[in-house]
C-alpha cells in the first residue's frame, strides 16, 4: 500500500489547471496581506512594553491590538494559507479538478469577512474575552461557514479522484478542518460556560485551536510539498497514519494543562499532563518522517525551499517537545504565566506552522502559476525570518525564567518587569527582522503571482535530477 | 465514498466525543460551583467596570487566579473553585506582566490611588510598562458638582482638572469589589497566627503547597474526596482528633481497606514516610487539621520524628490558643523584614526611598512624625490610616488605608523601625509591646 500511495505526488506533468492556479494565488495573496499587517500589529505591541507611553488612544493600545494580532495571525494569516493549500493539495494529490471554484470564493470571501469585522469590532473594544476566540460569536459563525465551505469543496474533490486511495495530506486537511468546524461549535454554545465552567471549556479550546486545526493542516501541506521538492516519497506512510491517529486522540486532552495550579479540579490538570507526555508519540514519529525524508539531501536542500519545511520540522519537534516538559508541574511552577509562554508560541506558531506555510507556497504556487521567485530574495526572507524568530524565542525565554525566578525568591513584583525590561528590547529587535522578512515574502509572492518573473530558469536548475 | 466517510466521518466522531468528554461535561460540571461563602455577586456599577475590564484587555497582563505557590503569596490565598461563581467571561488569565488582581480591592482599597494609577501608572509607579488610560478621564476647567479631581502629581496634571469618566468610576469600582472572601473562619484564623505560632513551625501556605501536591489529586482540594472511593478529610474523626496518632500513622504509613462512617474505601492510602521530612508531613496535617472547618490540634516536626520511632506522644499537642503564647519575644528588628514588608505595603504610594509623590503622597524621609521620638502618632498612622492632612504646608487628599486589620503587632513594629532607620530618618525605635498596647486604645 505504502509504495503506490506515496507514489502518487510524483506524477510528473501535473494537469495544466487554471482555475486551480488562479484560486491558490488569491488564497496566497489575500493571506500575506493579512500576515504584513497583522504582525506590523505584533510589532507596534511588542514596543509598547519598551515604549509604554508610545500610541495612547483606545484604537492603539495594547489590550486591543494583542487580540488584532493573535486572530489576525492565527484566522487570517494562517488559516487562508493552509485552506488555499489545502484546496490545491486535494486536486493534484488526486489528479482531478478543483470540485467548485465558486465555492472556494466563497470561502476565501467568508474567511476575509470574519477577519475584517473580527479585526475592526476588536479595535472598537468589541470582545468576547476569551483568548483566542475573542471575536464576537457571529463573527466566529462566518468563519464557521468559511471553514464548512472549504471543506466541502476539499472532500468533494478528493471523491473526483480516479483510485480508492485518498493520499495523507488529504486526511490530515479534511480531517483537521472536520475538527475544527466541531470545535468552533463547541467553543461557542454558551450553556456550560459559566465561571470555572467556562475556564474548563477555554482550557480545552485554547489548545485545540492550535493542535487540532493549524498542527494537521501544516503536517498535512508538508507531506505533499516535501516530497515534490525532494522528488522522492516519503519516508513511512504509515508513520504518517500512524501520527494521525494518535495526534487526534492525544491532542484533545491535554487543554487543561494551560491552567496548572489553578482551581479546576486536580485530576483534569494530571490527565493533562499524562497526555502532554503521550503527545510525544505522534510528535516524535511525524518529525522523524520528515526527517528521514530529508535524509542525504543536505548538499542542495539549503538552495531550494525545502529549508522552510526543514525549519519547520525542527520548530514541530522542538516547540512541542518543549510544550510537553513545560507541562510537568515542577517546570510550570517556574514559568507558567511567565513571557516564556509567549516564547513557546511563537516557537510554535512562527517557527512550525509559519515556516512548514512558507515551504508549502515556494514548493506549490510556483508549480500551480509557472513563475518563479527569485533565489535571493528567498534566501533573505529565509534568513531574516529565522534569525528573528531565534532572537525572539530566545529572549523571551530568558526573560521567562527570570521573571519565575523573581517571584520564586519573593522580590517585589515590579522587581520582576524591570528585570525583564531589557529582554523586551531584543525581543522587538527579534520582531523587526521577522517583519521585515514578510515584507520580502510578499514581495516574493507578487513575483509568484501577479507580478513578472524572470527566475524561472535558475529556479529550475536546483531541482536534482 | 467508503474511506473518505472513513476517515473524515470516523475521525470527526472520535473528535466529537472526546471534545464533549473534555469540554463540554467538565464545562456542564463546572458550570455549577456554588460560590465561595460571603462571595458577593456584583452591583450594577461593578458590572459595567468589569465590561471596561474585558474591552480594554485588562485580563491580558493581570491574572485573576492565586496558585498555592511560594511566588503567588503576596496576592491572596490560593483561589478556590466557588471564587469564580459570580464570574462569567471568565478572567483567571494565561499571562502575568502586571501583578494578580484577585484580592486588589484589598490589597489597594484607595479609589484615589487607582484613579491616578490608572490615568498614568508612572506617576505612581516609576518602573511600570502598563499603558495609560486617558480615555477613561474627562479634562474639565471647572469640577461639575458633586464631583472630585483627580489629584494628580503636578507633571503629569498639565494644569487641568481631570476626573474620571462613567467608565473609569465603574472599573475602579470593579476592581475595588475584588476581595477575596476568607475560605473558612478555622483556616484564616491558623494563616494570620502562623507568624505567631513559629515554635510549631506551621507555615500555612506550605501546608497547602503541599497538600496540593501530594494528597489533594485524591482527598480534593477541598478535603471533600471523591465519595466511595477516597474519603473526605473535611469533618473527618481523625483528622480533628486532639490525639494526632493515628493521622501522623496515616500518613507515614497510608491506608487501606479501612471502613470510614459505614463506606469500607478500598483504595490504598500510599505511605509518605520516605518521601517527605518530617517537618513537610507536619505542615500537611497541620494544613489538613486548620481547613475545611476542621479543627483538630496542631502538631510539629518532633510529634512526626516520634511517630516514626512508633514512640507514644508525649505531649498531646498543643491547641492553637495555648500555643500562642510562645510568640511574642523581646523586640527584635529585624532589617530585611522591615525592607520587604516596606516594600509590599508602603512603597507604592511612599516610593522605594520614602519620598512619595509631590502633592499626592508624602513623603517619610525628613518627615516629623518619622523622626519624633514619641513614636505613638507614627503607631496611630499606621494602625488607622490618614487622609486630608496638611504636612508642610501641602494638604494630601488621598486617603492612606488603616493596616490594624492586616499586618501583625510585629509587622507594623517592622515597617515603622525601617522607615524610622532609613534615607536619612534618626527616629527612635519601636517594640510591638507598643504596637499592642496602642492597637488597645480608640
Amino acid at each position: 500500500m505504502s509504495d503506490s500511495a506515496a507514489a502518487i505526488p510524483l506524477r510528473a506533468l501535473p494537469p495544466d489547471d487554471r482555475v486551480l492556479a488562479r484560486v491558490l494565488a488569491a488564497y496566497v495573496a489575500s493571506a500575506t496581506i493579512w500576515l504584513v499587517f497583522a504582525t506590523a500589529v505584533g510589532l507596534l505591541v511588542s514596543y509598547k512594553f519598551v515604549y509604554p507611553d508610545f500610541a495612547t488612544t483606545p484604537g492603539l493600545s495594547f489590550g486591543r491590538l494583542r487580540a488584532i494580532h493573535t486572530s489576525g495571525t492565527f484566522y487570517a494569516w494562517a488559516s487562508q494559507a493552509l485552506i488555499g493549500l489545502a484546496l490545491f493539495v486535494a486536486a493534484r494529490s488526486s489528479g482531478a479538478r478543483l470540485y467548485s471554484e465558486r465555492l472556494a470564493w466563497s470561502s476565501l470571501a467568508l474567511l476575509n469577512l470574519a477577519a475584517v469585522l473580527g479585526t475592526v469590532t476588536l479595535d472598537l473594544g468589541f470582545t468576547y474575552g476569551q483568548e483566542y476566540r475573542e471575536w464576537l460569536w457571529w463573527i466566529r459563525v462566518i468563519l464557521g461557514l468559511g471553514l464548512i465551505t472549504a471543506v466541502w469543496n476539499m472532500i468533494a474533490t478528493v471523491e473526483r479522484r480516479d483510485g480508492e486511495h485518498i493520499y495523507i495530506s488529504n486526511w490530515y486537511t479534511i480531517g483537521g478542518t472536520l475538527w475544527t468546524i466541531v470545535m468552533v461549535l463547541v467553543s461557542m454554545l454558551p450553556w456550560y460556560q459559566y465561571g470555572l465552567g467556562q475556564v474548563a471549556v477555554q482550557a480545552f479550546f485554547m489548545h485545540n485551536a492550535v493542535g487540532l486545526w493549524f498542527t494537521p493542516l501544516s503536517l498535512g501541506v508538508s507531506y505533499y510539498a516535501l516530497p515534490k521538492l525532494l522528488n522522492r516519497p516519503i519516508y513511512s506512510y504509515s508513520l504518517g497514519v500512524f501520527a494521525f491517529w494518535t495526534n487526534l486522540i492525544f491532542y484533545p486532552i491535554i487543554g487543561a494543562h494551560h491552567f496548572e495550579f489553578s482551581p479546576l479540579p486536580w485530576w483534569l490538570q494530571t490527565t493533562a499532563i499524562v497526555f502532554s507526555v503521550a503527545m510525544l508519540v505522534p510528535v516524535l514519529s511525524g518529525s522523524a518522517n520528515f526527517l528521514l525524508t530529508f535524509r542525504g539531501t543536505h548538499e542542495w536542500v539549503y538552495r531550494s525551499p525545502a529549508v522552510f519545511i526543514l525549519v519547520g520540522v525542527y520548530g514541530y519537534l522542538l516547540g512541542s517537545a518543549q510544550g510537553t516538559f513545560e507541562a510537568f508541574r515542577s517546570l510550570q511552577q517556574l514559568w507558567h504565566l511567565t513571557n516564556y509562554t509567549v516564547g513557546h508560541s511563537h516557537l510554535t506558531m512562527y517557527g512550525f506552522v509559519t515556516f512548514a506555510i512558507w515551504g508549502g507556497i515556494y514548493a506549490l504556487l510556483p508549480r500551480a502559476t509557472g513563475k518563479y521567485p527569485y533565489n535571493l530574495a528567498m534566501g533573505i526572507h529565509f534568513w531574516l525570518s529565522a534569525v528573528g524568530v531565534v532572537i525572539y524565542v530566545a529572549a523571551l525565554s530568558a526573560a521567562g525564567t527570570i521573571q519565575g525566578l523573581d517571584w520564586f525568591r519573593g522580590l517585589t513584583f515590579i522587581q520582576s518587569v524591570e528585570d525583564a525590561a531589557p529582554y523586551w528590547m531584543w525581543r522587538s529587535v527579534g520582531g523587526s527582522l521577522m517583519f521585515a522578512g514578510h515584507l520580502i515574502f510578499a514581495f516574493n509572492v507578487w513575483t509568484m503571482t501577479y507580478g513578472r518573473s524572470r527566475a524561472e530558469l535558475a529556479k529550475a536548475k536546483t531541482v536534482p535530477a | 465514498m467508503n474511506r473518505t466517510f472513513a476517515i473524515s466521518g470516523g475521525s470527526t466522531l472520535i473528535y466529537t466525543g472526546l471534545a464533549v468528554l473534555m469540554g463540554v461535561l467538565p464545562g456542564i460540571w463546572l458550570s455549577k460551583v456554588p460560590p465561595t461563602p460571603g462571595l458577593k455577586p456584583l452591583t450594577p456599577i461593578e458590572a459595567r467596570g468589569r465590561d471596561v475590564y474585558v474591552s480594554e484587555g485588562c485580563f491580558y497582563c493581570h491574572t485573576q487566579q492565586v496558585r498555592p505557590l511560594s511566588g503567588d503569596k503576596p496576592f491572596g490565598r490560593p483561589s478556590a473553585p466557588g471564587d469564580y461563581a459570580y464570574q462569567t467571561t471568565e478572567l483567571l488569565g494565561s499571562e502575568r506582566t502586571g501583578p494578580d488582581l484577585s484580592n486588589i480591592g484589598a490589597r489597594q482599597s484607595s479609589s484615589i490611588w487607582q484613579y491616578i494609577h490608572l490615568y498614568q501608572p508612572r506617576a505612581v509607579v516609576p518602573q511600570s510598562i502598563m499603558p495609560a488610560f486617558p480615555w477613561l478621564f474627562r479634562t474639565v476647567g471647572r469640577l461639575p458638582p458633586g464631583e472630585k479631581a483627580v489629584p494628580l502629581p503636578p507633571q503629569f496634571a498639565r494644569g487641568d482638572m481631570v476626573i474620571p469618566s462613567d467608565d473609569g468610576k465603574a472599573l475602579v469600582a470593579y476592581l475595588l469589589s475584588l476581595k477575596q472572601p476568607p475560605l473558612a473562619p478555622a483556616q484564616t484564623r491558623a494563616a494570620t497566627k502562623s507568624s505567631s505560632i513559629g515554635s510549631l513551625g506551621f507555615d500555612a501556605t506550605k501546608g497547602a503547597a503541599l497538600f496540593a501536591d501530594n494528597c489533594a489529586s485524591c482527598h480534593g482540594a477541598e478535603g471533600m474526596g471523591v465519595p466511595g472511593t477516597f474519603p473526605p478529610l473535611a469533618g473527618d474523626a481523625v483528622v480533628n482528633d486532639a490525639n494526632p496518632t493515628a493521622h501522623i500513622g496515616a500518613v507515614l504509613h497510608g491506608l487501606s481497606g479501612r471502613v470510614i462512617n459505614g463506606q469500607s474505601y478500598e483504595a490504598q492510602m500510599p505511605g509518605f514516610a520516605d518521601q517527605l521530612s518530617d517537618q513537610q508531613i507536619a505542615d500537611i496535617i497541620d494544613h489538613e487539621r486548620s481547613s475545611w472547618g476542621n479543627r483538630g490540634a496542631l502538631i510539629s516536626a518532633a510529634d512526626v520524628v516520634a511517630a516514626r520511632a512508633n514512640e507514644p506522644l508525649q505531649k498531646q499537642a498543643a491547641t492553637p490558643k495555648e500555643a500562642l503564647p510562645v510568640a511574642a519575644p523581646a523586640s527584635t528588628f529585624d532589617v530585611a523584614d522591615g525592607s520587604k514588608l516596606f516594600a509590599d505595603n508602603c512603597g507604592v504610594c511612599h516610593g522605594a526611598e520614602g519620598k512619595g509623590v509631590p502633592g499626592t503622597f508624602p513623603p517619610l524621609a525628613g518627615d516629623p512624625v518619622v523622626n519624633a521620638t514619641d513614636p505613638a502618632e507614627h503607631i496611630a498612622t499606621m494602625l488607622r490610616g490618614l487622609s486630608g492632612k496638611v504636612i508642610d504646608g501641602q494638604k494630601y487628599e488621598v486617603e492612606m488605608p488603616p493596616f490594624a486589620d492586616r499586618l501583625s503587632d510585629q509587622q507594623i513594629a517592622d515597617i515603622i523601625n525601617h522607615e524610622r532607620t532609613s534615607w536619612g530618618n534618626h527616629g527612635a525605635l519601636v517594640t510591638p509591646a507598643e504596637v499592642t498596647k496602642l492597637r488597645g486604645k480608640k
